[in-house]
């Protein structure tokens, strides 16, 4: 291939970050984001219930909801950055103390190859700067610039096809369109810092408190909720028999699986926007890989030393990329056109792991309330429903309702999967020299749109076959939402 | 330019020890391996030792050999503490007239790079680099040891 092929788009691969904001934010929002938003301000909101203004802590199990936010949060941090590239940029050219002059011999050597393969780019840099070796960010919607550290510095003196494979792929980002969208992922970042502790809090510390009120309540309401009489409770054996067996047989496992059922129901929103993020990562590799004719220097770069963090710093730092051993294993998967499938692929599959983890999700929510219901306590439940609990599962009601919602967008994912390559041609970009590769190319694409709408098929085929479901159900689940809001 | 950072002290010497995650958009998301401000830092808290066996009077070959040989006797000392049933302590008697000074400046080096991820053979393969090239320049070293003692 030609040196100057980061110029040709013919052979890129879908660009699934502007599939997923063009295809699946939306009904994500719609599905999922807005019901969790009302819900939380619904129950924060509702009218006082009697126990709540008996309790000095009555309020607080509102906030049992406040998890519900969390995916809410990070999709609204990454459109703002998104909207507002600008703001981006300077938070980046701050915290990295970049400047734009490259009066230092080597910026221009780098600069000169940089701009063999893409003129006119705007190169930024900070020498001073070691740990940081090169990423690209957006000069507004259009425009992006290339960041230059010590790093690729360091790199380009020792191993210079390693410093070029690098700065191959930030240049495939450019071409690829990713400098502005990348930015959507940014909250995933900044919130699962505060994510885990955040549903830890709520869901397990106020539900147990939560529990344990209401299980005082229930048990001894007769002698009130003063401190003597707490006291006096507690100095009971029979009450701190009957209450510890409640509390680490009953409360605390069923908020366990419940947290984890709620982290599930969160990540489920992640995951798209997760997998786009490393897919970028994955065809800038593909991209500088087949650029150079070879996947050697860049599995070099990606096998050198890197700073030691604890691990939770590892797992946030990898939101953005995906571990360096998938990154080097993609790499070394031959035939290309197997590793092109494997990377066309990886989107429509994400869909379906979500959807899997939204099940798995519902399904240890069921477990948690038949965890907590399993002895039917005729002073607990009355005092509470007035009527005995009979629990209906709802993770098969999930697989239902999930599918409706992911099978069209697996539809339109499959058609322009399939369609790619005329998109592209449309585009009227050079497609290259090489027909054998243009026709691998196609080929790879029309196999992987109709593998993904196979997946389609078969999700409608479980819909009917199992469910029953019509046409006329699969719009009233559509509207449902809009009915109930 | 990266030891004038660290000459002109201040937030521009701190941002040289930095390692930030890299946003987004980045080749890899952890920063990589970067320790020549280490280096640089141990140079600067060894330097009485760096300037004693500068000013001795062995020749550079034998400086190098009494680095060497400090790294290999620990390399030697390692091996045989970990063969069962045999005393550590079976060095050659030549060996043992290392040079002390030497010594203390393999000692803080090794402590500043102990704060990087850096691997242990490599670190030693560090040290010697950094010392074979102080002694190689010994009027540069002089004048660098005097810069980093006023911005101190």
């Amino acid at each position: 291939m030609s040196v100057n092929s980061i110029k040709i788009r013919g052979l890129s691969l879908p660009p699934y970050l502007w599939v997923w904001l063009c295809i699946v934010l939306a009904p994500t929002v719609y599905r999922k984001l807005y019901p969790s938003i009302l819900t939380f301000i619904r129950a924060f909101t509702a009218p006082f219930f009697i126990w709540e203004a008996g309790h000095p802590i009555g309020y607080t199990q509102r906030l049992v909801h406040a998890h519900l936010l969390i995916p809410s949060l990070i999709i609204i941090i990454g459109f703002v950055f998104l909207a507002f590239p600008l703001l981006r940029k300077k938070h980046l050219e701050h915290k990295y103390g970049l400047q734009y002059s490259l009066n230092i011999p080597i910026l221009h050597e780098i600069s000169s190859f940089v701009h063999s393969h893409l003129p006119g780019i705007q190169i930024s840099s900070n020498l001073i700067r070691g740990d940081q070796i090169a990423f690209i960010y957006p000069q507004g919607f259009r425009k992006a610039s290339l960041a230059l550290f010590g790093g690729v510095a360091k790199k380009w003196r020792r191993d210079v096809e390693s410093a070029q494979a690098i700065l191959l792929h930030e240049l495939a980002h450019i071409k690829n369109g990713d400098a502005l969208v990348t930015g959507a992922g940014s909250g995933i970042r900044i919130l699962l810092n505060y994510s885990l502790a955040i549903i830890f809090a709520t869901t397990i510390i106020l539900q147990v408190t939560g529990d344990i009120v209401n299980f005082y309540d229930s048990n001894w309401a007769p002698y009130g909720f003063t401190p003597v009489t707490i006291i006096t409770s507690f100095l009971n054996v029979k009450f701190m028999e009957t209450f510890v067996t409640f509390l680490f047989f009953d409360s605390v496992p069923s908020s366990l699986i419940e947290a984890t059922s709620n982290l599930l129901s969160d990540a489920v929103v992640i995951i798209p926007l997760l997998m786009a993020i490393w897919y970028a990562e994955l065809v800038a590799d593909h991209t500088a890989a087949t650029i150079q004719g070879t996947s050697e220097p860049l599995i070099r770069a990606l096998s050198m030393p890197s700073a030691n963090l604890s691990r939770w710093r590892w797992l946030l730092a990898h939101v953005s990329h995906p571990p360096n051993r998938l990154r080097i294993w993609s790499l070394r998967i031959n035939p290309i056109s197997n590793r092109m499938m494997f990377l066309v692929l990886l989107f429509p599959m994400a869909l379906i792991v979500a959807m899997l983890v939204y099940v798995l999700g519902g399904a240890l929510f069921d477990l948690s309330m038949i965890w907590f219901h399993r002895h039917f306590n005729p002073v607990w439940d009355s005092a509470s429903t007035g009527v005995s609990i009979e629990y209906v599962a709802t993770w098969p009601n999930m697989i239902y309702i999930d599918s409706i919602f992911i099978t069209p967008q697996l539809v339109v994912i499959g058609i322009f999967i399939m369609l790619w390559p005329f998109i592209v041609k449309l585009w009227n970009c050079p497609l290259g020299e090489n027909d054998e590769e243009i026709s691998r190319w196609r080929r790879v694409h029309v196999i992987g749109g109709l593998i993904t709408l196979a997946l389609a098929f078969l999700l409608i085929a479980v819909l009917i076959v199992i469910y029953g479901c019509t046409w006329s159900d699969f719009i009233h689940m559509w509207t449902f939402n809009l009915t109930q809001n | 330019m990266i030891l004038e950072a660290y000459l002109t002290g201040g937030e521009q010497r701190e941002a040289l020890f930095n390692a930030d995650v890299a946003p987004e958009g980045s080749f890899i998301p952890i920063g990589s391996l970067f320790i020549l401000p280490y280096v640089i830092s141990g140079i600067s808290l060894a330097s009485t030792f760096i300037l004693q066996f500068i000013g001795s009077t062995a020749t550079v070959n034998e400086a190098l050999s009494a680095i060497c040989n400090i790294l290999t006797i620990r390399e030697h000392a390692q091996k045989i503490t970990s063969l069962k049933d045999e005393k550590p302590d079976l060095l050659p008697v030549s060996h043992r007239e290392v040079n002390k000074s030497v010594k203390q400046v393999i000692s803080i080096l090794e402590g500043q790079l102990k704060k990087t991820s850096l691997p242990e053979d490599e670190r030693d393969l560090a040290v010697y680099r950094t010392l074979r090239s102080l002694l190689e320049q010994p009027e540069c070293t002089v004048e660098i040891i005097k810069q980093l003692r006023e911005s101190a």
